[in-house]
């Protein structure tokens, strides 16, 4: 009896080494994903007290400031690729700034497509807050002579990214690159220079502009979103509301 | 995998077995025990602490902050097992950022009960000063495995992975960042080093599970669902990295209906979700774990069954 009990525990001494040795202690394997779901954040959803306690504060301080209405837009305005009335606002307004505070004439400006970051403003009042929403980076204005050659390997990228928001300049794109490319509805010449206003983030070499790094910087000390609320306070002052210009002033090739 | 301590540990284990005389035989082979692990994601909320306005937009009153913790309490109650997960760009978007520099954000992610998040390119808009500044506020988790830190001011503040043990599951949780140079001014984020997203995702997750002993692996990442060019994406991390059982993307704000499915290194399969931004949308996968023998259930499916 006591020879079996013996044998009895060598088999469970046999087993469980056997067992942990060839990795079999238990483990958890998932077998199922079920429920996967995304779930719409909708004004169905009852707002909850402890957060909106948490940014009462802020939202007072934020509220007193960011509700000004700087001017009236007439009709919606949207963001898109390779042209668009939003990107035309943005970028006539930084030239017009531009221009006003240096007192001599931009040729053209160019906003890489990720710097607008509203995809749309609705018609009616364009508050200071919107104007956060839509330009939140501290980026200057910043003043570049470029020669053409420069200017054309800019466009080409700016070809073969799908087209960016740009005022004062015209062209098709053709196989990924910039074609008949016409600066204030003058040919381009390659062999001239031109005056560009862009953000310091462009102006030093991001989003790929490496060509743009070396090119001496007129910094006129004016945030891109200060410009854009100064173009809005002189419309508005002008008796002006922000229309929708639709000139497809980027094209891709027929 | 099998080493001196861990056969100290189970010749001490068979010889407490064996002098106790009792021997769990239904612990080691039949119960099966199950739980259910709920994640939740976001990704590139980019300051939207308050819903959209009213102003006739396409996202009139969704998002905000109160109405997606009011989401996750309801959830919380069905399934208190939850992980709750960002994918980075936390920052930027809203006056919210520009007046109060980054202190609201985290705050709010905390009363949400985040777990755990990864840096987006936009969390170094105002350098690693403002990181080195709010991370110690962080309930949660920062989570990157592909910066090197060591010669910045956030050295030793953000860790690779983490693991979180969930009802007996372990889960483990790294992050990966998109490519800084060229994207994010090189004043921003100084002496932070760059590396290879693939090569650093199949190292930390080969150590997750093998060394660590995970039995769940999800990839927090930054680098996009996909480009048109060759560029580094979660498409590419998916099919080329072992070990990981779902990535949780950002960055490009694209608005997932249904995680999708890749094969990875290995052939088997790697789940790949993302939930737009702004906060519209709250991701939520269900992954159901039985406590099982390696042996008996050596190949696992991953069963997409459906929209809720």
């Amino acid at each position: 009896m006591e020879n079996i009990m013996v044998k009895v525990k060598l088999l469970f001494i046999a087993v469980v080494f056997l067992l942990l040795i060839s990795g079999c202690a238990p483990k958890y394997f998932y077998h199922t994903t079920h429920l996967s779901s995304e779930l719409k954040i909708t004004n169905e959803y009852k707002s909850d007290a402890q957060i909106d306690s948490l940014i009462y504060p802020y939202k007072a301080q934020l509220d007193s400031t960011m509700n000004i209405v700087l001017a009236v837009c007439d009709t919606i305005l949207t963001k898109d690729k390779p042209s668009s009335n939003l990107g035309n606002f943005f970028c006539d307004a930084i030239k017009y700034i531009a221009e006003k505070k240096t007192g001599s004439s931009i040729d053209l400006a160019i906003v890489n497509y990720g710097g607008i970051r509203l995809n749309m403003i609705s018609a009616g009042n364009i508050t200071l807050g919107k104007v956060y929403e839509l330009m939140p980076f501290d980026n200057q204005l910043v003043i570049l002579k470029i020669k053409g050659d420069t200017l054309a390997t800019v466009l080409d990228i700016i070809a073969a990214q799908g087209g960016w928001p740009v005022s004062g300049v015209n062209f098709t794109i053709k196989k990924n690159s910039a074609v008949n490319i016409f600066i204030n509805n003058k040919t381009f010449d390659i062999t001239q220079t031109y005056t560009l206003v862009v953000s310091d983030y462009i102006a030093n070499g991001g989003d790929n502009l490496n060509m743009l790094k070396n090119i001496p910087q007129q910094k006129i000390g004016f945030l891109m979103r200060d410009a854009l609320v100064d173009y809005l306070k002189d419309m508005n002052v002008q008796g002006h509301k922000i229309v929708a210009n639709n000139t497809q002033r980027i094209k891709n090739v027929e | 995998m099998w080493n001196r301590k861990s056969f100290i540990k189970a010749s001490a284990a068979a010889a407490t077995l064996i002098a106790t005389g009792q021997f769990p035989l239904n612990a080691m082979v039949s119960k099966d025990d199950e739980t259910t692990l709920t994640i939740l994601h976001t990704n590139d909320v980019h300051s939207r602490i308050e819903p959209f306005p009213m102003d006739g937009g396409k996202n009139q009153g969704m998002g905000g902050a109160a109405a997606r913790l009011s989401l996750i309490k309801s959830i919380r109650k069905e399934n208190s097992n939850i992980l709750l997960l960002d994918v980075g760009d936390i920052w930027q978007g809203t006056p919210y950022f520009n007046f109060f520099n980054g202190a609201v954000e985290y705050k709010v992610m905390n009363e949400m009960g985040y777990d755990a998040s990864t840096l987006g390119n936009h969390d170094f808009d105002i350098g690693l000063e403002g990181l080195k500044k709010h991370l110690p506020s962080a309930k949660f988790s920062m989570l990157n495995a592909n910066y090197d830190f060591v010669d910045t001011i956030l050295n030793g503040m953000i860790d690779p992975y983490k693991i979180f043990d969930k009802n007996g599951v372990k889960v483990g949780v790294f992050g990966i960042g998109i490519e800084l140079n060229g994207l994010v001014p090189a004043n921003m984020y100084g002496n932070v080093k760059y590396n290879d997203p693939i090569k650093t995702a199949n190292i930390i997750a080969e150590k997750l599970k093998n060394e660590l002993g995970c039995n769940f692996i999800i990839c927090l990442s930054h680098l996009g669902f996909k480009y048109e060019n060759k560029k580094v994406s979660d498409e590419i991390l998916c099919t080329s990295t072992k070990n990981i059982d779902l990535i949780l993307g950002g960055h490009t704000h694209t608005f997932f209906e249904k995680p999708l499915t890749y094969k990875n290194l290995d052939g088997k399969e790697v789940l790949l979700n993302q939930a737009g931004w702004a906060g519209l949308m709250l991701g939520r996968l269900d992954f159901k774990f039985k406590k099982m023998s390696e042996k008996k259930y050596f190949k696992y499916s991953n069963t997409f069954i459906g929209k809720s």
